[in-house]
């Protein structure tokens, strides 16, 4: 070999080492291919079950006047019922971005779970599910943290719940390569941060440091000593971030204590309910972690199945959450001008009553299916440079699937997600 | 290139030696060393059910309480479960705010250490459902003896979050 064809093909060896990917045992490479738009996604899950009819089409008014630009006063017959609000932003958030009038959850039972599972994975179910079992295809959690960037702490990725029942289940699947491992961290505050919780995780002994490491090295020990058939599962964090977690759980309850959560919104007394707490819960998250990838829902509109005056108090009331939400990821250094938010409930809500009339004479309405359940919207609102600013689309555009699709599109890692597994696609409309 | 090829031939050879040595050889050599008189002996425990979070609870509140656990706990423990996405979280909390409270039965430091091994082997049957094999008997207590520093809550927390422990 001549003198000059060996230092050419040794080049050639040297340069394809330093620029072949880097492959983990996920199978993933190192690091997204795809180009981030922004550095975080706040996917606000505007759930419950809500009609187009009283929210973009304001069939009662405008309920949504942080959300939606519009002047239409509140119907004179409820509005004996409507809570005192503080007043609303000058400038609507679709100001700061789009608005899908015409989204559709197209496919699928018109049931909270479902709803809430198609929004999260991207995948319309087609049956009933069965509630204690876990999503059968992969979360936008697991999407992201493995092919995002496997080595990503899940302390970037939170799902933080209204309530119980399945729906704490969602921070993971149980689709095989995915799983646990590239799990959320999940917090269903409003049942966690009370006293009844604290009598059973809080007040807690406190180990020193040199304590824990004693502690450490002898259950390293016997866990040496045994063998079990059943391998112990995968974590969902790091040793080294549950003892951040644990911190941070006892931080809440040290709020508690010092009264921080008695009105976290600045509503006024008597107006906090649980969807205004579950946002005061996401907040303390972002203050805490600054999640690339945060999903939070509300679920207080789903009294509409008794009560329609209470159900369009509490879109206000969830109009307003929202409006905070996104006025404190501008507050936070590190997410200002850097975050997409994205607000879609999971369905809608039947264009016919049901028999119960509530203390206003309105009619209820349930979800069984109809076109008007189909029918939501989706409001994205973010930096100038990557959301059409002010741009409302009136015509028939955008699915449920399509928000997973978005979220990777946004964050980079969608030309990693495998070929064929999700079937929607990004919401380019409301992007640069 | 001729020392090469030697160095290659007296290592065969010394390979080759070896060999016929061995292969002569009538009688094993025993060698001796000084380890203390334990019997070594590979796990014999067979748990292979891991606990579910009602039984986890359930059996942790009986063994460091003394009693059966109340429905109310039961329901607030495994609310708390539910409400958190890390159940190893929860489970350290659950464990140290148990081992936080007075009525908690955990014996004193000087109980301990007055008789190190029957310590551990109440230690091993209340928590492990076993006796401890002689191995494990003699690690505990050497800790026990040897680190002035350690008391009984910090050798239940490690047992309680072993993964033995999440087994039955």
């Amino acid at each position: 070999m001549k003198r000059r064809q060996f230092i050419r093909t040794a080049g050639a060896t040297v340069a394809g080492i330093a620029a072949a990917p880097y492959i983990l045992p996920s199978g993933s490479l190192f690091a997204a291919t795809g180009n981030r738009r922004v550095g975080h996604v706040v996917f606000c899950m505007f759930a419950g079950g809500v009609r187009n009819i009283e929210t973009v089409h304001m069939n009662d008014g405008n309920l949504l006047p942080n959300l939606i630009t519009g002047a239409g006063g509140i119907s004179p017959d409820i509005l004996g019922g409507m809570t005192a609000l503080p007043a609303a932003a000058a400038q609507s958030l679709q100001t700061f971005g789009t608005v899908f009038k015409e989204f559709r959850y197209a496919q699928g039972p018109t049931g909270h779970f479902n709803g809430h599972t198609t929004a999260i994975t991207g995948q319309y179910t087609q049956v009933d599910l069965n509630l204690r079992e876990r999503p059968e295809k992969p979360t936008v959690f697991e999407l992201y943290r493995k092919h995002n960037n496997p080595a990503t702490s899940a302390l970037n990725a939170w799902w933080v719940s209204n309530g119980l029942g399945p729906y704490p289940s969602l921070n993971y699947s149980n689709y095989p390569g995915y799983g646990i491992g590239f799990g959320a961290n999940m917090i269903a505050a409003n049942s966690l941060v009370n006293a009844d919780a604290y009598s059973v995780i809080g007040n807690t002994k406190n180990f020193t440091d040199p304590q824990l490491a004693k502690a450490a090295a002898l259950r390293d020990f016997l866990d040496q000593q045994f063998k079990t058939l059943t391998p112990d599962s995968a974590r969902l964090n790091t040793a080294l971030d549950e003892t951040r977690l644990k911190l941070f759980i006892n931080s809440l309850y040290t709020k508690a204590f010092s009264g921080q959560f008695n009105d976290p919104l600045q509503t006024g007394p008597g107006v906090m309910n649980g969807d205004l707490y579950n946002i005061a819960f996401a907040e303390e998250v972002i203050t805490e972690f600054k999640p690339e990838l945060l999903v939070v829902n509300l679920q207080g509109v789903d009294v509409c199945h008794s009560n329609f005056t209470e159900y369009c108090d509490n879109i206000r009331k969830s109009d307003y959450a929202v409006r905070h939400l996104w006025d404190k990821i501008q507050a936070t250094p590190g997410m200002a001008n850097d975050t997409v938010l994205i607000v879609a409930p999971e369905h809608g809500r039947n264009y016919d009553p049901n028999t119960l009339i509530d203390p206003y004479g309105r009619r209820a309405f349930d979800h069984t299916g109809d076109a008007s359940s189909r029918e939501i919207f989706c409001l994205i609102a973010g930096p100038t440079s990557v959301v059409k600013q002010n741009q409302l689309i009136s015509t028939n555009m955008g699915e449920s699937i399509d928000i997973v699709p978005t979220i990777a599109w946004l964050l980079g890692f969608d030309s990693a997600i495998p070929s064929g597994l999700l079937p929607g696609s990004p919401l380019t409309a409301a992007f640069n | 290139m001729y020392i090469h090829k030697l160095n290659i031939a007296i290592i065969t050879l010394f390979i080759i030696l070896g060999m016929l040595v061995s292969a002569c050889k009538k009688k094993e050599t025993t060698y001796y060393y000084e380890v203390p008189d334990a019997a070594v002996t590979g796990s014999s425990v067979i748990k292979p059910n891991q606990k579910s979070t009602l039984e986890y609870v359930s059996i942790l509140y009986a063994d460091l309480m003394g009693q059966s656990i109340p429905q109310p706990e039961l329901t607030r423990m495994v609310t708390s479960y539910e409400a958190f996405g890390d159940d190893r979280i929860i489970e350290d909390l659950i464990i140290r705010n148990l081992l936080n409270r007075q009525d908690a039965d955990i014996p004193t430091t000087p109980e301990m250490r007055a008789n190190p091994t029957q310590f551990v082997d109440a230690m091993y049957q209340r928590f492990l459902v076993r006796k401890p094999n002689d191995y494990e008997r003699m690690y505990w207590v050497q800790q026990i003896q040897q680190d002035t520093s350690l008391h009984p809550d910090i050798l239940y927390y490690a047992v309680l979050t072993s993964v033995e422990y999440r087994h039955y």
